[in-house]
């Protein structure tokens, strides 16, 4: 299969808040992300989400890391795939979103 | 007014200093910086233009003039603006209220490369030091490859720092900052600031793994 992705993945277990705009109302969720590019994010969540939503992303990098303030990741995008879940339905779902803006941003 | 009377004082202890300028403004103290670069500016926390609009232009008088020493002077040196003086660059700071002689033991000290504080505001500035933020531990991968000059910019850079705001810490332009950025995106073979900083948490992860993993390996060895 021929590979399709222009931007380096990094495999970073970071925590994510994810915002879904739901009829113009932002409902929040926390998920762990597994792998991060410039490009897209994949994570895994509990609650449902579908193809083609368009999420608020942050990731939040622990101030042990950065050794400064802490920092986050801030990332819009849209969900281009979900992995089914399990059959008992507990497990967390993996989520693939195509990021199309990030930035860093202080905790001030 | 002040300010006169002070060039009046000075100007009686004339075997111990030269006053190449007196002024009151902003704009007249850096003008007077560029034409005459003196060995040590004393500077009023408050200029004519407004309360610490002296201690506003610090940052600036260090950046352009580094060879030239501040010396602080304050109504009332309180905690907050004696760690900004200190943080923008003064090497001392003085009550405005304590006598002349002090005031020229001050000037003397600070030009001779000391510091000039009471143990009150040494105190101040201490406690913040202490309580301010270890710089980030950036992966000796990444740190490897990169110079010391280049790293203090990653570290701001990763923080989320704008260019500006890096080149103010650092006393920089703004376009050496982003000529430092791109060199390092380049050694790096990152696009942005984001994966630049995915970089750093990748490469940190996968050195606390090793060092789980050695440390693992030891303690068998011990073991066996």
């Amino acid at each position: 299969m021929k590979e399709r992705r222009i931007a380096r993945r990094y495999g970073l277990s970071l925590p994510v808040l994810v915002g879904v705009p739901i009829e113009s109302r932002a409902v929040a969720a926390s998920g762990k992300s597994r792998d991060i590019s410039t490009r897209g994010i994949y994570f895994t969540i509990r609650d449902d989400i579908s193809t083609g939503a368009k999420l608020d992303l942050t990731m939040i990098v622990p101030t042990e890391v950065t050794g400064g303030p802490e920092v986050f990741i801030k990332a819009i995008g849209a969900v281009v795939r979900v992995d089914k879940r399990m059959e008992n339905g507990e497990q967390p779902v993996g989520v693939a979103v195509a990021i199309e803006m990030t930035e860093i941003v202080r905790n001030e | 007014m002040h300010c006169d009377l002070l060039c009046k004082a000075f100007n009686s202890v004339r075997q111990r200093f030269q006053v190449v300028a007196s002024t009151s403004s902003t704009v007249e103290v850096l003008t007077a910086l560029q034409q005459n670069r003196p060995q040590v500016v004393v500077l009023s926390s408050d200029l004519q233009d407004g309360p610490l609009s002296g201690l506003r232009i610090l940052p600036e008088i260090r950046r352009t003039y580094s060879e030239t020493k501040i010396l602080m002077v304050m109504a009332s040196p309180n905690k907050e603006m004696v760690i900004e003086a200190f943080r923008s660059g003064a090497v001392g700071v003085f009550n405005r209220n304590d006598p002349f002689d002090l005031l020229c033991k001050s000037i003397e000290a600070v030009s001779q490369g000391q510091v000039w504080a009471r143990s009150e505001e040494l105190h101040y500035v201490l406690t913040a030091f202490v309580k301010s933020p270890k710089p980030p531990k950036l992966d000796p991968k990444v740190e490897g490859r990169i110079t010391v000059r280049e790293s203090a910019v990653v570290r701001l850079a990763v923080e989320g720092l704008s260019n500006h705001d890096i080149g103010q810490q650092l006393a920089l332009s703004e376009h050496t900052v982003k000529n430092y950025l791109f060199r390092v995106f380049d050694k790096l073979g990152v696009s942005n600031r984001v994966e630049l900083l995915l970089l750093c948490l990748h490469d940190q992860e996968n050195a606390r793994e090793e060092l789980a993993v050695k440390k693992g390996i030891a303690r068998r060895s011990v073991a066996e």
